[in-house]
């Protein structure tokens, strides 16, 4: 059993970090915007096929994978300034707003479809792997848990100590008094979704890389995970965020050794519900706040 | 016999996939399938047998002067979608056929399909269908029980003794991993470790460190496309390098190929052998099939080259066709039973391997008997085939054949004996 | 087969009226009880599955080589009661353990896990109600075979017209009633409401359960109808095109719901007849799109819907309420979020 839980923790913990990196940028958008944005998924997916352009094209991966994210950056600030502004405008609710970015999410998901067709596609690997005792890690994977520290921990970093993220944190409290004390609340969002646009991009096409093979809808069985992930950390707070990803990739990896590996996604989504019943303002909250 | 000047002027002017301005007067093969979702590839799939029926069947005159064209009609692998979906086919007064039909949408799609009184190919491995009195349900594709059982007894006379089961939650893994298990087990050498993998799970290290800890000499099951790439490409990486492999049908089919292959390299042929319906690779009607689907404009046509699927809908077609032609009809009602005497034969029948060969044998007054893609088939009173099965092996040039899995261990599997490989 | 063209008709027609029913079962708990219910498809899977296995029985299941862990064989209607009671049944349980520990911002994302974690777990197991492959060869209502007889499509809409008035009559008194009133009373101002002496849980409740009764009854006859009921029929994704209807037709606005269901199945299947272009996907893809565009067009244009919601009438001195004047129109959406 420990040699069981030893081979795949390499792998347990490269799957978390990719879902940690996304459901930062997931729960960013609800932060600032109290939208629980149904198209992230959706952006994923452009995410993978725009990337294997690219590295089609001779563009190497890793770059691939900064300009992908710009691009999603930039989609993402269009489908915040389209979509969710003006039906916010409107007075529509949080979960009406679910229901718009799903039908958005779908029309996305269309375009791939139509423009890329179904079929399946991989990205080349570098390959070369390393080995840390019985855990073994790849060279890929190496950069993937390279990207999502880097990322995720600058995303706090800037949220704790600068400005910037001061006025984000703000807005993601109570956007009416921080609007009050001077904040440019839209600009906050703005950019709040150029960063988790690019956080998406990147996420995809690290998921993309992890599983091996892509089609135009490989996201939609990562996304469940994804909100999981949110909702147990805390919707709305990054920090929570990776814990949330953590646990959730932890406790479906542990379960699945112990218990039969079949009921792997109940266990995740079971942890969903368990947290919400137990502790609905989710694991890691103060409850202070 | 050489790809025709008329066949080759077909491919060029005839346009690619999906759109296929039906004239007045054409036949159309209803290729009702899944376009959409994790399945999609399927709908192609069905396409790259329908494309290649469509040009030689027209490029040897069509169907009583008829030209034949593939249109496609999404049923998601939804059944509740493919009910308005085959409606919205049926009302068509000039459908020859309807294929593709798989999974979960068959027992719908079958039962209005024959009610409407179409021939119906479905492409479904469901043991549902064994016993069934739909007159005009076909199935040239095995059952996937079988195909679980054929399984066991090629991993037996590959020499693996200790193998881990290795099966996904699909519609047709559901069908084989029970057989393929019990296979084993009545073979004398039961399987070291039962997994069933959760569909696109990000990472199955945890089950494959399962079946390392078991010391598993191969790997043997069936998998969907997107799991297995991950899981595959996971197990190499573990491993150090893919242990053998042994598949079923569903492991020689375009999305699969691609999407393993792409994940997991050159590798993977060398280490996978693949479990398929007898004479799938060899003869005239296959190269027919293979070469006039690579040189046809249709982009995908070349994921589909190795996928036996494609070639049945590619025959299912054709012997429709020639029953029309033997009916000197175009009602279903009237030509839907002489499928099976052109595909089985009877006494005396002339053995044809094209449309071509067919068509003229029949201006003859000759009584045939078509054997095209996929071999031989003969169909039982319910309509099912039950093929004999042969080792194949992917290569560059395509599949190559190898030994016969004996009919009589199989039977004796089937009926729930137990038998030595 | 000219036939097949009424047939087409006939599965839109029956399949927009399901819509309807569903829809109403889905505004009760959310408009009338505030429930925002994004799992109701799989509620409706409860009652599909239900129907699969009481009409089935052990020779069905043989027969097709399937599997679930208990079957049953009775005769149309039995199976459609049970499949109401278990719906009911279902929704007491879920609503139970949701209502009471859950927020209401919460109660949506709690509701959608649990659907995602019932789908997975029908998919891992097919001794339980025969995995991904689904429940196939159920009986016809009346006829009990299997074979699609002729005129069975408009048979069907004639009888689930006839059910979709009975539903209406329900729906209607269950929101006019005093129960009703009190809904929106909750609704609309909680602690108000509870001050009043209203029970806030088991109000809730029952119109929890109503909605799964409806969404049951919907599922089984979705189930009655395909003869196969599978995993691939009941997505997360279904339960928000049911929303999409409510909205578009406007929440608590009965009539303006059925206006909406036309709209919604009229999308789905309008687009088929759009002509073919280029490759087989852009084709579908441009189908989905367009639909989507449309959908946010709705939602976007009339976040209210097409018809607004009517005023209720009180109309007899209720022991309780001290006013005799009219109830105002519904207030802002964005109070009930």
């Amino acid at each position: 059993m420990i040699h069981v839980l030893a081979v795949s923790l390499g792998s347990a913990v490269v799957v978390a970090a990719v879902l940690a990196l996304s459901t930062v940028g997931f729960t960013l958008r609800y932060a600032v915007s109290g939208v629980f944005d149904l198209t992230y998924g959706a952006l994923m997916g452009v995410a993978m096929v725009i990337a294997f352009i690219l590295t089609e094209a001779g563009v190497s991966l890793w770059v691939a994978v900064v300009v992908v994210g710009l691009a999603v950056a930039v989609i993402s600030v269009m489908v915040e300034g389209l979509v969710v502004r003006p039906m916010s405008a409107r007075g529509a609710t949080s979960w009406v707003m679910m229901i718009v970015t799903f039908a958005v999410g779908l029309a996305i998901e269309a375009a791939v479809l139509g423009f890329w067709g179904p079929s399946f596609n991989s990205f080349t690997l570098v390959g070369g792997t390393h080995r840390l005792g019985s855990v073994e890690i790849t060279t890929d994977q190496l950069w993937t848990l390279l990207i999502a520290a880097l990322c995720t921990l600058s995303v706090g970093a800037v949220l704790r100590f600068t400005q910037w993220g001061r006025a984000t944190r703000a807005t993601a409290t109570n956007p009416r008094l921080a609007e009050n004390c001077g904040v440019r609340v839209r600009t906050i969002r703005t950019v709040t979704w150029f960063a988790s646009g690019a956080l998406c991009g990147m996420g995809g096409v690290l998921v993309a890389l992890q599983v091996g093979s892509f089609t135009y809808s490989s996201w939609e069985l990562f996304f469940p995970l994804i909100i999981a992930a949110a909702v147990v950390g805390g919707v709305g707070r990054p920090g929570g965020a990776v814990a949330g990803a953590f646990l959730i990739g932890l406790v479906t990896a542990l379960a699945s050794a112990v218990i039969s590996s079949a009921y792997e996604d109940v266990i995740a989504l079971g942890v969903l519900v368990a947290v919400l019943l137990v502790r609905p303002r989710g694991l890691f909250v103060r409850t202070a706040t | 016999m050489a790809v025709s000047a008329t066949l080759v002027a077909a491919t060029v002017i005839g346009p690619f996939t999906g759109a296929f301005a039906s004239a007045k007067g054409d036949v159309v093969v209803g290729v009702l399938s899944t376009y959409t979702g994790a399945n999609a590839g399927y709908g192609q799939e069905g396409m790259a047998g329908c494309i290649p029926a469509m040009l030689v069947i027209n490029a040897a005159g069509g169907v009583m002067g008829h030209h034949v064209t593939c249109q496609e009609f999404n049923s998601n692998s939804d059944p509740a979608d493919a009910v308005p979906e085959t409606h919205r086919m049926l009302q068509l007064s000039n459908l020859l056929l309807t294929l593709g039909s798989g999974g979960t949408t068959a027992p719908a799609i079958v039962r209005l399909a024959n009610a409407a009184k179409l021939t119906v190919f479905s492409e479904t491995g469901q043991s549902l269908f064994n016993v069934n009195k739909y007159s005009y349900f076909w199935r040239d594709v095995p059952v996937d029980a079988s195909q679980g059982y054929a399984m066991a007894i090629a991993t037996v006379m590959l020499g693996y003794t200790h193998v881990a089961a290795v099966f996904g939650q699909g519609v047709s893994s559901q069908g084989s991993r029970p057989s393929f298990v019990k296979g084993m087990k009545l073979l004398g050498h039961p399987v070291v470790d039962t997994v069933v993998l959760p569909t696109s799970a990000p990472s199955y290290t945890t089950q494959i460190a399962g079946i390392q800890g078991h010391s598993a000499d191969a790997v043997v099951g069936e998998v969907d496309p997107a799991s297995s790439a991950t899981f595959f490409s996971e197990l190499k990486q573990v491993y150090g390098k893919l242990p053998p492999l042994v598949g079923d049908q569903a492991y020689d089919e375009g999305p699969w190929l691609k999407s393993v292959g792409g994940a997991v390299g050159t590798t993977l042929t060398k280490r996978l052998t693949l479990v398929l319906p007898v004479a799938t690779s060899a003869g005239p009607g296959f190269r027919q099939w293979k070469t006039t689907l690579v040189a046809s404009s249709d982009p995908t046509g070349k994921t589909y080259v190795t996928d036996s699927y494609s070639a049945a809908d590619f025959d299912a077609i054709v012997m429709t066709a020639l029953a029309a032609d033997e009916a000197h009809s175009l009602v279903s009602a009237k030509y839907n039973r002489l499928i099976r005497t052109v595909t089985n034969g009877v006494k005396g029948a002339v053995v044809v391997h094209t449309y071509a060969q067919g068509v003229a044998a029949l201006a003859k007054h000759k009584k045939i008997r078509y054997v095209g893609a996929s071999g031989p088939i003969t169909f039982n009173k319910y309509h099912n085939w039950e093929p004999g099965y042969v080792l194949q092996k992917l290569t560059k040039n395509g599949l190559k054949q190898g030994r016969l899995v004996p009919t009589s261990v199989l039977n004796k599997l089937l009926t729930g004996h137990r038998a030595k490989a | 087969m000219n036939g097949q063209t009424s047939d087409f008709i006939a599965t839109g027609v029956l399949y927009a009226l399901l819509f309807v029913i569903g829809s109403w079962g889905l505004n009760l708990q959310f408009d009338t009880a505030g429930i925002i219910n994004f799992g109701y498809i799989m509620f409706e899977a409860v009652g599909a599955y239900t129907v699969a296995i009481f009409s089935l029985g052990k020779t069905g299941l043989s027969q097709g080589q399937q599997q679930a862990f208990v079957a049953f064989s009775l005769p149309f209607p039995l199976p459609i009661i049970v499949a109401v009671v278990v719906g009911a049944a279902f929704s007491a349980v879920i609503g139970a353990i949701v209502l009471r520990r859950v927020r209401q911002d919460q109660q949506a994302i709690v509701l959608l896990g649990m659907t995602l974690a019932a789908l997975y777990f029908v998919e891992a197991d097919p001794g339980f109600l025969n995995g991904s492959l689904g429940l196939s060869l159920i009986p016809e209502p009346f006829i009990g075979s299997n074979s699609a007889s002729p005129g069975y499509e408009w048979a069907f809409v004639g009888g689930v017209a006839v059910l979709t008035v009975v539903c209406w009559l329900l729906v209607r008194a269950t929101t006019e009633s005093p129960f009703g009133r009190a809904l929106r009373a909750l609704r609309d101002n909680e602690s108000g409401a509870e001050a009043l002496g209203y029970g806030a849980f088991s109000l809730q409740l029952r119109a929890f359960v109503l909605g799964g009764a409806l969404a049951a009854l919907v599922g089984g006859i979705f189930a009655y109808f395909i003869t196969t009921w599978a995993p691939a029929s009941w997505g997360y994704a279904e339960t928000f095109y049911f929303f999409t209807v409510v909205i578009v037709g406007g929440t608590s606005n009965l009539g303006g719901i059925v206006i909406g269901a036309m709209v919604v199945v009229g999308l789905q299947q309008g687009f088929e007849y759009l002509p073919d272009i280029g490759n087989s996907e852009l084709g579908v893809a441009l189908q989905t799109i367009c639909a989507s565009a449309l959908m946010v067009a709705f939602l976007a244009l009339r976040p209210r819907g097409i018809l607004p919601e009517r005023r209720h009438r009180v109309y007899e001195p209720d022991v309780r309420s001290t006013s005799s004047q009219p109830v105002p129109a519904d207030p802002i959406r964005s109070s009930a979020g």
